[in-house]
């Protein structure tokens, strides 16, 4: 992988490798994202640009790219949910299961989130509006509103590919709802 | 484009029948798609060996109450876009290529 500031390298076999950077706190940050973009890729997981947390034992993201309110919704959450991210989720495929893991990647919060990952329980893509409301959605809007969240760092036909494909499979899998919101903690109540 | 003409589907997509639609990625440049009931069964005949005509004839005004003209123009229009979108190819002879299942393409 090579950017203007940083030249990384990645042995697959080995499960390591080596970054050359500049002196600056974002190249780790983007070469994290792309690398676990493409491990992730394989096993039919993504990230996805959604702030995730844990409630009552399973995860839930909240999907949106910028002002769309992935912060916002973090910050609402209550006491009893576990902040995984504000900003980029990490969805991890086991044996037909979803995960969602906690993550480094910081939103306007810059509040790591916790070290820990539980089942997803549903994904909402983010709208604002002047009252909460869970909405569902056709399966083709829920695939076409997760890919348009899912991060893509490459134009790699055979990359894009298994992209599309987990996304669809994990629409198959896992609700897809839309969440209109207002942007007060009442919104949580409808969460658990 | 006239009805003679034969379309199959670009090898440099991915696409999925979801819930009756089908959603569409292009490979090259990742955009998303989705066609509905009727766009869906013009895509999935779109073998390359069977002229757009047919598929209409056949296909379309068999299966949805529409007249073949009406149908047949309507089907030109989305031909046309989506093969300006690089996921339909169109050609006056039949077109050898295609990919390999409908459905989900690998």
């Amino acid at each position: 992988m090579e950017r203007g500031d940083f030249h990384a390298e990645w042995d697959p076999a080995a499960g390591s490798g080596r970054i050359r950077q500049t002196a600056n706190p974002y190249s780790i940050d983007s070469v994290l994202r792309i690398l676990h973009t493409l491990l992730l890729a394989t096993d039919g997981g993504f990230l996805v640009h959604a702030a995730s947390a844990v409630r009552n034992g399973r995860a839930f993201l909240f999907a949106g790219l910028s002002s769309a309110g992935k912060t916002t919704i973090a910050r609402l959450a209550p006491p009893d949910a576990t902040l995984l991210t504000d900003e980029i989720s990490y969805v991890r495929k086991l044996d037909d299961r979803y995960s969602a893991y906690g993550t480094p990647f910081t939103g306007e919060l810059a509040r790591l989130g916790e070290n820990v990952r539980a089942p997803i329980g549903a994904l909402y893509l983010l709208a604002k509006g002047r009252e909460n409301k869970i909405e569902q959605i056709r399966p083709a809007d829920a695939a076409r509103g997760l890919l348009e969240n899912i991060l893509f760092f490459a134009r790699d036909p055979k990359l894009v590919k298994l992209v599309f494909h987990a996304a669809c499979a994990f629409t198959d899998h896992v609700p897809v709802r839309r969440l209109t919101f207002f942007p007060d903690n009442r919104v949580w109540e409808m969460i658990a | 484009m006239n009805g003679k003409s034969y379309i199959a589907r670009s090898s440099q997509i991915a696409s999925r029948l979801l819930g009756g639609e089908m959603v569409i990625m292009s490979a090259g440049d990742p955009r998303v798609f989705s066609l509905n009931e009727v766009a869906t069964v013009i895509w999935e005949a779109a073998d390359g060996r069977t002229p757009l005509d047919e598929i209409i004839a056949n296909r379309i005004c068999a299966e949805f109450e529409v007249a073949p003209q009406v149908a047949l123009k309507d089907a030109e229009e989305l031909v046309q876009e989506l093969s300006s979108q690089g996921i339909l190819l169109v050609s006056d002879q039949p077109i050898v290529r295609i990919a390999s299942s409908p459905r989900e393409t690998p």
